[in-house]
């Protein structure tokens, strides 16, 4: 399964689609932020694919008690 | 008393001279304001102060005591609430200009519950703003500084309440954890602060940060304050659903039992690999103290904890943004530029990645809770660093900063109760803490070990308010 990337372009098509203003002073921050993030996310996926994690659902609300 | 002499009492011990009539509220709290006027300059830990508001209390709190009422567990004793804490009748803005004309019409259930103990409230600290950061370094209201080198900076985001009680300008405070919030300006700043079990402390009318990660914890000089501080703040409030029906406990009734046979785990692939050398040295000389005073070292290894922070930080980002997502869009300008770019960065995380970190969280739950059948606590530094200086923040430190939350994530993510105790000093002088987490609800084996050490070995003299 491919990576998941954005490129800047994409980016800030995504961005006016859903409403999110990205200024001059804000645009190249949020593009390396979410550049390092996702690269770091697509590792914790491909981590999750192995089939030692079958059967694992995600955790609900955390709760610390039995039965809740 | 002298003003000097009474800043250098516990909160315990300054609750036990009013309770003996040595010293009156309104005494205490003249002390504390005398000192914040004198540091706060220096310190700028406080957003707001209340100092009218907390004469008021504290002179009604004498009025009580002479009427012969009893008296509560913090009764006339200067706290300080973090300034994302509800109270009704003040402003409380998150450090932020989006919510700088908030104020509130209610108590949260915490500040509510500290006010029937007797507390008085003193003011609200800086934070990094909306709890998303961890430099408190606040483009609104200024960085707060370190009161052990006025260069360097408190964590945060509770940096505020962190340097407010290290300095000597409130006796305790609230901090919020959400990825380390309480604990890390408790590291950096040589005090202790506890983040409780999820659930354990109400979260009503605190501004969110990552909703299945807050929680709210006491800060303090001691251990023993600090347990007196969750004792009055913790329990069921049925107006937060996340919040649970437990019952609490005395967590002072173990602090004397020290920790003979108990078993403390390292976790040893946590040691030697993001930490500065003084910090791993600190942590592991604690781990000989504990030795010494009787307990069982037992080395762990996890298999799942490799990429907690990567989870820690998915999660974040999302529950974040989402809070967020109304007022990004319609005051982007009203947000500082860190922040401002974390919350749009955010939106740009497929659900299906925090599915795949809520999968990985529920590993690590279920690893912890096998682990616990070996062990009672375990004990690994809270944060890589001692306090950078603040000119460094966004320069050479950055690699290292960008880690402050690898240790504090594991807690955030298991919901696990987690306790920041100094544990040494660096060779600048600046203090280090380690982190004991244990079991579910099990505060009380925490101020516990946590008591236990501070007997072998103490900072709480060498805090910046006893110079």
């Amino acid at each position: 399964m491919d990576r998941v990337f954005f490129s800047v372009t994409e980016m800030e098509q995504i961005a006016a689609r859903i409403g999110l203003p990205l200024d001059d002073a804000t645009r190249e921050a949020t593009r390396a932020t979410v550049e390092g993030w996702l690269n770091d996310a697509n590792d914790l996926r491909e981590e999750m694919e192995k089939p030692e994690y079958n059967g694992v659902f995600p955790a609900s609300i955390v709760s610390m008690e039995e039965g809740r | 008393m002298k003003h000097q002499e009474l800043l250098h009492l516990s909160l315990v011990q300054a609750r036990d001279e009013i309770e003996h009539l040595t010293v009156t509220p309104s005494e205490l709290l003249d002390a504390y304001l005398e000192r914040l006027h004198e540091k706060e300059p220096a310190y700028n830990a406080y957003v707001t102060v209340h100092e009218e508001a907390a004469r008021q209390a504290a002179e009604g709190l004498t009025a009580l005591q002479a009427a012969g009422l009893p008296l509560g567990p913090l009764h006339g004793i200067p706290i300080a609430l973090k300034d994302n804490i509800d109270l009704k009748g003040f402003r409380s803005t998150a450090s932020s200009k989006i919510r700088s004309n908030h104020v509130a019409s209610r108590d949260a259930t915490v500040a509510a519950r500290l006010k029937s103990a007797g507390a008085v409230i003193i003011g609200h600290t800086n934070m990094h703003e909306f709890a998303w950061g961890g430099t408190t370094d606040s483009p609104h209201f200024g960085a707060s500084h370190n009161p052990w080198d006025l260069e360097r900076y408190c964590a945060g985001s509770s940096g505020g309440s962190g340097a407010a009680v290290a300095g000597g300008t409130a006796l305790g405070a609230l901090g919020t954890d959400t990825g380390g919030s309480v604990r890390l300006p408790a590291a950096v700043n040589g005090i202790v602060g506890m983040r409780p079990t999820i659930g354990r402390v109400p979260n009503t009318g605190i501004i969110p940060c990552g909703w299945t990660m807050d929680t709210c914890g006491p800060m303090t000089r001691s251990v023993r304050d600090n347990a007196v501080m969750l004792g009055v703040i913790a329990g069921h409030d049925f107006k937060d659903p996340g919040c649970s029906e437990k019952c609490t406990c005395d967590y002072t009734a173990d602090l004397e039992l020290g920790v003979n046979h108990l078993r403390i785990g390292m976790i040893s692939q946590l040691m030697h690999r993001v930490s500065q050398p003084d910090v791993d040295a600190g942590v592991e000389e604690a781990a000989n103290v504990f030795r010494s005073l009787g307990a069982e070292i037992v080395a762990c290894r996890f298999d799942y904890l490799d990429d907690a922070m990567t989870a820690w930080l998915i999660l974040n980002s999302a529950e974040g943004s989402a809070y967020h997502q109304r007022d990004i869009r319609a005051r982007p300008e009203d947000y500082g530029g860190d922040v401002r770019t974390l919350l749009a960065a955010g939106e740009f995380l497929p659900a299906t990645f925090y599915l795949q970190a809520m999968r990985l969280r529920q590993c690590i739950i279920e690893e912890f809770r096998a682990k616990f059948r070996e062990v009672d606590a375990f004990l690994f530094p809270t944060i890589p660093c001692t306090a950078l200086k603040l000119s460094e923040l966004y320069g050479a430190s950055k690699s290292i900063r960008d880690m402050d939350a690898f240790f504090t994530c594991i807690a955030s993510l298991t919901g696990l109760p987690a306790l920041n105790i100094p544990c040494g000093l660096d060779h600048e002088g600046l203090p280090i803490g380690m982190q004991l987490l244990g079991r579910p609800f099990d505060e009380a084996t925490l101020y516990r070990i946590g008591a236990a050490f501070e007997t072998a070995f103490n900072l709480h003299e060498q805090l910046p308010v006893f110079r």
